[in-house]
């Protein structure tokens, strides 16, 4: 929701005074908190886990990813351990979970535990990706050549489904984009979206349906509203996943669909 | 209210077996418009004496004798009248302006010392005609500003029309328009009020020491009364600004009995934009308002007033738009039974609604949502005695609070969604009493009640926000009530001629809750009726205050100290889903507040240079269990120091400088104390909740008006302001953003640099 901090500019532009420029203001430090990213890809049977600490405002702009963490996956009665991929990131394939089940998930860092858990959802696939050209002159970046895409799949009749709609352009994660819903309201229609990013015309657009947890959800729906910025932004807060132990980060699960056009 | 007025008579009938008292009875107008002059006083030789109530009503009691009756009212000269007091008798009186008038500039609208006298404290009062010379924002008069340059009112942001009184939020203030409640009192985004100065007559802000009369928010109540145009002559008033116009008509349709005034305002910001630049030519910004008002007297005890007011705001581009507005509608009988016993009746409505429109080639998305008020109200004023004057009264106030409504391609999405009723009454009692030469006491009380009324759903949400269970309630059923005890007192004692110390305590419940995730008063804000999960806020107020006036009160000072105590406020909680969401009662934190402070004003009201000092020293402080690990932490409008300087200085006749200089403490806000990376992406993190402050605010505004020709017949001025002369560039807002290469950093938006503006005004 930019739209008020679009008028507020609309204004000061007609009034021809307003001015935004790079400030240098003092902040607070604070201690390093962990940061615990776990995905759990239900279609291709994976899960990946980013293990990260938070760094000062003004350091470099960075992730400072952690080694030597000690991860367990827990189905049923089995415990997996995570491999570690390459520096902070551990991972896990050939999974065999299915739709209701739940999975927890351990990890141990500094002689600390943090654990989550989350139930994998149901699948739902992307039928159709569309684009239309935007016609709507708001915003210095909406040139004539500026296309929105819509995403539409078939919602899962009879119980609660939640999404998020990814994209890629030219192959490179779009990233910023925390748009979340449920199905509230369209259970078991054929739901159309757009993803609120402006794609130039030429582009090859990678959309992705994420068919997730609530887990999921409720990280990125905080997310998103702590990403809104200026008049109406709501008051900052740390968005709070699923960890124990005061861990940033969550543990979620998800299916994924794709599909690509070329505009 | 049986049994109060049952009370009334016991103590008229006492008063009348004292056998020898007659009564002084009638009204006070200004002579050249007719206008009733309210707040005037009427003393007779001793010193006993009363003041004109809001229609300009006033009523004395005395024993058999011959008086020297004294009518005064500042600006205007005094009228004293020799009544031979052996009978009931009625006498309305005109004052004219003083000689003296045209080369004198008065500040407030009391009489030289009223403000030591009378149990007001913590009341603010402006004279309308004064704001006219304060150097405001592109040369638009905005009372709400003014008001934001009075120690104690705080502006909530940069150009803005909302104001924190006392560390109040901004919807603790209770705005009413001729007694409607006005729920959205800003034009574009605030920088505009929706008062248009032309057609208001008198606007008092009560900070504390709340009348029994008002009730229903917790920190203040802005009473904004309308001319009542002119009753002698046809008059004309206006002016043309860079971006708004302005016209007013006022007249009489019947001399002496009937007038009518019509008020109108547009601004063309849209227009001048599409001059400079092509690219705003399918877009529309502008936005109007309308008063007006006629009253007619129906012989000498009958009198009726109709006012109205419309106002709208309109943004739009091709396939987008946004527009919201106030209307509302006073009819008001004023009766008097007999000469001590004046009453006013009024019916009121009052509705705010907005809606927003989408259509982005093949989805059409609309939003509306709005709010609707019908009100009675019944207003009594007894003068008992010189040393006793009641007013009692009852008020009823239907509420409905229509929903987000939803719609997607012209389609509804949630059917859900219902309209809220709710009533809303008080009763109330108070009396002002004299006791002695030197303590007067103004106290009373005021009963509320608030029921939720069916059709309706009332939810229990769990911490998941889930809904746990539902009971649904029938149309027309009362199904929760909660009642209000509202006790009210100030006292006023005076030390000598020049000081008296004034105290007050009382207690107001707020039954509606804005809920608002933005800084500027925006259209989207929503009203939330309390409810069964909603518990009205209660505010207590204690105030102590000194004033003291020098050299035959060309200076006055006052100071006062207050103490308030919040009870079940509300705020969302964090990360709350706002737009378009209609349970948002799942999306609420409930907590307590707690704010304090020290007020300084010292006024010089005579001689050439004018103007004030106003230093405010406070502290507003929150505390939910939900947020901040259950601490105590600043609210936005906790503003430590707040300093305002206005000073008008008049060269000669025709030639005024104006300047004021505002400092205050930045808001408290939240700033990331560090970051860090997920999903790709940078987040801030945050640590204490507005542990931070935006930097310091300063600004300094001048105006000159030259006074071109001023007759009775035609006057005309013009009037050029600078706002922000020295160029400060004070944040607006600060977002935190990654940079070029790799680092993050902080972004100011300064939304008012220098800002020149001319107005011709003209009167005929």
């Amino acid at each position: 929701m930019k739209m008020f901090n679009m008028i507020a500019l609309l204004l000061g532009v007609v009034f021809m005074t307003s001015c935004e420029d790079i400030i240098e203001l003092e902040l607070d430090n604070t201690e390093a908190r962990i940061i615990i990213e776990a995905n759990l890809d239900a279609t291709n049977q994976s899960v990946s886990v980013i293990v990260s600490e938070s760094n000062d405002f003004y350091q470099i702009a960075e992730q400072i990813r952690i080694d030597g963490a000690v991860i367990e996956l827990k189905h049923k009665d089995e415990v997996i351990s995570l491999e570690r991929e390459s520096s902070g990131i551990y991972s896990a394939e050939e999974l065999n979970v299915r739709p209701g089940e739940v999975v927890e998930i351990s990890v141990d860092l500094d002689n600390e535990t943090y654990t989550a858990s989350t139930m994998i959802p149901s699948a739902s696939n992307l039928t159709k990706v569309d684009s239309i050209k935007f016609d709507v002159p708001i915003g210095p970046e909406m040139n004539g050549d500026t296309y929105q895409v819509f995403s539409t799949w078939q919602d899962m009749a009879g119980e609660v489904n939640y999404y998020r709609l990814r994209s890629y352009t030219n192959d490179v994660y779009d990233t910023g984009n925390f748009f979340v819903m449920t199905d509230d309201g369209f259970d078991g229609n054929v739901i159309t979206r757009p993803v609120r990013i402006p794609f130039e015309g030429g582009s090859k657009v990678t959309m992705e349906l994420l068919s997730t947890d609530r887990a999921y959800y409720n990280y990125y729906l905080q997310l998103s509203s702590t990403q809104s910025e200026g008049l109406n932004s709501a008051v900052p807060f740390n968005p709070n996943g699923n960890f124990t132990n005061n861990a940033l980060g969550y543990f979620g699960a998800y299916h994924t669909s794709i599909l690509t056009i070329q505009l | 209210m049986k049994k109060v007025l049952l009370l009334i008579m016991v103590f008229a009938s006492t008063s009348v077996l004292k056998g020898q008292d007659f009564t002084l009875s009638g009204y006070m107008k200004d002579k050249d418009s007719g206008e009733d002059l309210m707040y005037a006083t009427v003393s007779e030789e001793s010193g006993l004496g009363v003041t004109t109530n809001l229609y300009g009503f006033y009523s004395l009691t005395l024993p058999k004798g011959n008086y020297k009756i004294s009518y005064s009212y500042v600006g205007f000269e005094t009228k004293v009248i020799e009544v031979n007091l052996d009978r009931d008798q009625e006498l309305t009186v005109e004052l004219g302006i003083g000689a003296n008038e045209l080369d004198q500039v008065t500040i407030t609208a009391e009489k030289a010392d009223d403000n030591i006298t009378n149990t007001e404290v913590g009341v603010v009062s402006l004279d309308v005609k004064e704001t006219l010379k304060i150097p405001v924002l592109m040369g638009e008069q905005n009372i709400l500003k003014t008001f934001q340059l009075m120690p104690g009112v705080a502006s909530n942001s940069e150009g803005g029309s909302g104001f924190f009184v006392r560390g109040g939020a901004t919807d603790q203030n209770l705005i009413l328009l001729d007694e409607a409640p006005v729920y959205n009192a800003s034009h574009l985004l605030g920088f505009f009020s929706v008062f248009n100065s032309d057609a208001l007559k008198d606007v008092k802000l009560y900070k504390g020491g709340i009348p029994a009369e008002f009730g229903g928010r917790a920190s203040s109540v802005m009473d904004v009364r309308m001319k009542d145009g002119n009753l002698k002559e046809w008059k004309a008033s206006g002016g043309i600004g860079v971006i708004s116009s302005r016209l007013t008509l006022e007249g009489p349709f019947d001399k002496d009995k009937g007038s009518i005034i019509v008020s109108g305002r547009r601004t063309y910001a849209d227009v001048v934009a599409k001059a400079f630049t092509d690219d705003y030519d399918d877009a529309d910004l502008y936005f109007y308002d309308l008063n007006a008002k006629a009253n007619y007297k129906f012989g000498s005890k009958d009198r009726i007033y109709l006012s109205g007011y419309i106002g709208r705001d309109m943004f739009g581009f091709e396939d987008f738009g946004f527009d919201w507005g106030n209307t509302t509608f006073t009819g008001r009988w004023n009766h008097t039974f007999n000469n001590r016993l004046f009453s006013n009746t009024s019916i009121v409505y009052s509705d705010y609604d907005y809606g927003f429109g989408l259509d982005a080639g093949a989805v059409a998305v609309e939003l509306s949502s709005g709010i609707y008020d019908y009100l009675l109200k019944q207003d009594y004023n007894y003068y008992l005695n010189p040393n006793n004057t009641m007013k009692f009264g009852w008020q009823s106030n239907f509420h409905e609070f229509k929903p987000s409504e939803f719609k997607f391609d012209g389609e509804i999405v949630d059917n859900d969604a219902y309209s809220r009723l709710a009533l809303e009454n008080g009763l109330y009692w108070s009396n002002e009493q004299k006791i002695g030469g030197r303590l007067t006491a103004n106290y009373g009380l005021r009963i509320s009640s608030f029921s939720n009324i069916g059709p309706g759903t009332e939810k229990v949400f769990d911490a998941e926000d889930d809904v746990v269970s539902e009971t649904a309630y029938d149309e027309g059923e009362f199904y929760n009530t909660f009642y209000g005890f509202e006790p009210r007192i100030s006292t006023t004692y005076i030390l000598d001629g020049q000081s008296s110390l004034k105290a007050s305590y009382n207690r107001n419940n707020q039954y509606l809750h804005l809920l608002s995730n933005s800084n500027a008063g925006t259209p989207t804000d929503i009203w939330l009726p309390s409810s069964p999960l909603v518990k009205p806020t209660i505010a207590d107020q204690v105030a102590l205050g000194y004033f003291r006036n020098f050299k035959s009160n060309t200076y006055k000072f006052s100071t006062e100290v207050y103490y308030k105590r919040l009870q079940n406020t509300v705020d969302y909680e964090d990360g709350a889903e706002t737009f378009g969401n209609n349970n948002i009662e799942s999306e609420l934190v409930f907590g307590e507040g707690r704010a304090y402070g020290a007020e300084f004003l010292l006024e010089k009201t005579k001689g050439k240079l004018t103007g004030w000092i106003g230093y405010t020293l406070s502290k507003s402080e929150l505390r939910s269990n939900e947020i901040n690990q259950g601490n105590w932490y600043s609210a936005r409008q906790d503003r430590t120091h707040d300093l305002s300087i206005v000073g008008l200085y008049e060269i000669n006749p025709k030639l005024s400088l104006s300047a004021t200089w505002v400092y205050y403490t930045g808001d408290a806000v939240t700033f990331p104390a560090g970051k860090y990376y997920v999903d790709g992406s940078l987040v801030n993190l945050y640590t204490e909740r507005n542990g931070d402050r935006m930097p310091t605010y300063h600004r300094l505004d001048a105006g000159l008006t030259w006074t071109i020709k001023d007759t009775d017949k035609f006057s005309h001025n013009l009037n050029f302001s600078v706002y922000n002369a020295y160029n400060r560039k004070n944040a607006y807002s600060i977002n935190f953003e990654e940079g070029a290469n790799g680092s993050t950093q902080a972004s100011r938006l300064a939304l008012f640099g220098t800002i020149p503006s001319l107005t011709w005004n003209f009167n005929f």
